[in-house]
């Protein structure tokens, strides 16, 4: 079967993947977004982010097709929080019939989280469950009703993981149901504790090949403490050993200390076979991002 | 059993306005055991309605009884010559108790006199904690006895969302334990864990709230 995505070529060929995610408030300028996501026409594939708290943003979906038409390949994104199985698999076949074919899901931050919206919580099909959905439409070609719509749907499926969440013996058992469900890439959350990543890794051996794990790890390049508490509000099960919250406090901004903590661990990730690239995140920090990536293809381009 | 927690007097009174000969009815089990609507709060609601309503020069005949379960039509019928001369009810059991003296006694609004909250057990002297969500398809013995329908707040039923805290709270809130957390220590003191490897489906709603009011029906119990 030819790639269905320029994300899913460059995996099967091995090369680097390089990502980001965007994601945009309601009132912000069209041009806007196209001007931020064209910084990013080099990248793999670019995630059309939306909220993952309760601070509206404007659709994955919608943001997927702008990138489309800047020449950028969008990765969509379906929160199993506020849409049921109706809505997803509308979602997915609507994204497909329109050319998006990377779709990843995740639970998104519960609604109750940082404020009471007095909203009904959905929470339908979980994560594991999409991305079973998924699978069925691609290579069954149906809905999971069993309906035969003689569907197209080339779905390059991806689902997010944190490796070092709790209960964190068990993550390696779960990231292996999530393969199994039919996970075509695992994006991570952010990884800082390099220690606990390696004993992660050294437990998913024993379940399967890591040549075959698809592994986007995610790399967060923070200049201060605040951009940590900002990390913390989209990713509050994000683990960060104390020595690297010293750097980050230690950091002298003009140095550009945070993208050299972030190639740092860019550079120990990369040696693990179950990593095939870099998600790269930052607090609205788009140049750092922009040469963070230069120097992760420098290194890339000489190992 | 069902935990519910008993409304405030003034907002019980509100509801009451206009009517002046009430009967307050407490019920004897689950509302009971959680003090919410057994006898003694039923005797306390009669109490504080009457003083109230006295207050306000708008003195009302409030009495109060109890039955053992307002959800049995055996139960519910101690009431009918209680009822004749009143023009107002006040039931202080969970919302199927409430509509079940609503039903029997048709021509008598009946006022709920507690919010029913959820199906729990006790955790310790007054603190109850949810347990189960009637969702109409059990899996607890794939999950070592702990539900995470229930006790997940995003009801992950196949894998934790990854953001619990390092001592295993969930995101929602630090005081609660992340079910998968518990789930896994469960299996793991049970030597079960390789049962959690299995895929589980997506759950089938239908059989919960979701799939709209839900009956019972049982051919070989009826008479």
């Amino acid at each position: 079967m030819n790639p269905v995505s320029n994300l899913a070529k460059t995996l099967t060929e091995g090369k680097l993947v390089l990502t980001t995610r965007l994601s945009f408030p309601p009132d912000v300028n069209v041009e806007d977004i196209r001007k931020k996501a064209r910084l990013f026409k080099d990248y793999t594939a670019v995630i059309a982010g939306e909220e993952n708290s309760t601070d509206l943003n404007i659709s994955s979906l919608a943001l997927a097709i702008i990138f489309k038409e800047e020449g950028i390949e969008p990765i969509l994104q379906i929160n199993s929080r506020d849409k049921n199985r109706i809505a997803i698999q509308k979602e997915i076949l609507t994204a497909i019939c329109l050319g998006v074919n990377n779709i990843f899901t995740l639970s998104g931050i519960h609604p109750y989280t940082d404020k009471n919206l007095g909203t009904k919580t959905v929470y339908d099909l979980e994560p594991i469950n999409m991305v079973a959905v998924m699978k069925k439409i691609r290579d069954e070609r149906k809905l999971p009703d069993g309906k035969d719509e003689n569907l197209n749907a080339d779905i390059f499926i991806g689902i997010e993981d944190n490796p070092l969440a709790e209960p964190i013996n068990a993550m390696p058992l779960f990231l292996d149901k999530k393969i199994r469900a039919g996970a075509d890439f695992i994006l991570t959350y952010p990884i800082f504790d390099i220690q606990k990543f390696k004993n992660y890794v050294d437990k998913i051996k024993i379940l399967c090949s890591l040549d075959e794990i698809n592994l986007i790890a995610t790399i967060y390049i923070a200049n201060s403490i605040e951009d940590i508490d900002n990390l913390k509000k989209s990713y509050p099960g994000v683990s960060i050993p104390q020595s690297i919250l010293d750097n980050i406090e230690n950091i002298d901004i003009s140095e550009n200390s945070g993208i050299e903590i972030a190639f740092g661990i860019s550079e120990s990730l990369k040696k693990f076979n179950c990593v095939k690239g870099f998600n790269l995140l930052s607090n609205n920090n788009f140049d750092s991002m922009i040469e963070l990536s230069k120097k992760i293809l420098d290194s890339n381009k000489y190992s | 059993m069902i935990i519910a927690s008993r409304k405030s007097i003034p907002d019980i009174k509100k509801m009451l306005d206009g009517y002046n000969k009430i009967l307050v009815v407490g019920c004897g089990t689950c509302v009971t055991v959680c003090y919410a609507g057994g006898d003694k709060e039923a005797a306390i609601v009669a109490s504080g309605l009457r003083i109230m309503r006295k207050l306000e020069d708008k003195p009302a005949e409030v009495e109060f009884t109890t039955i053992k379960r307002q959800c049995e039509w055996e139960f519910i019928e101690e009431l009918a010559g209680k009822v004749d001369n009143v023009d107002a009810i006040v039931s202080m059991a969970c919302g199927a108790g409430i509509q079940a003296l609503g039903e029997r006694f048709k021509s008598k609004p009946v006022f709920p006199g507690v919010d029913t909250e959820f199906i729990g057990i006790p955790q310790e002297q007054g603190h109850w904690v949810e347990k189960c969500a009637a969702c109409g398809d059990c899996i607890l013995d794939k999950t070592g006895d702990i539900c995470p329908v229930t006790l997940c707040s995003k009801s992950m039923i196949n894998a934790p969302c990854g953001n619990a805290s390092p001592d295993g709270k969930c995101e929602l809130d630090e005081n609660k334990d992340c079910a998968w957390v518990l789930i896994y220590e469960r299996m793991k003191v049970q030597m079960k864990l390789e049962k959690l490897k299995e895929i589980l489906n997506s759950k089938d709603w239908s059989k919960s709230k979701d799939g709209g009011v839900r009956e019972l029906v049982r051919e070989d119990m009826k008479l």
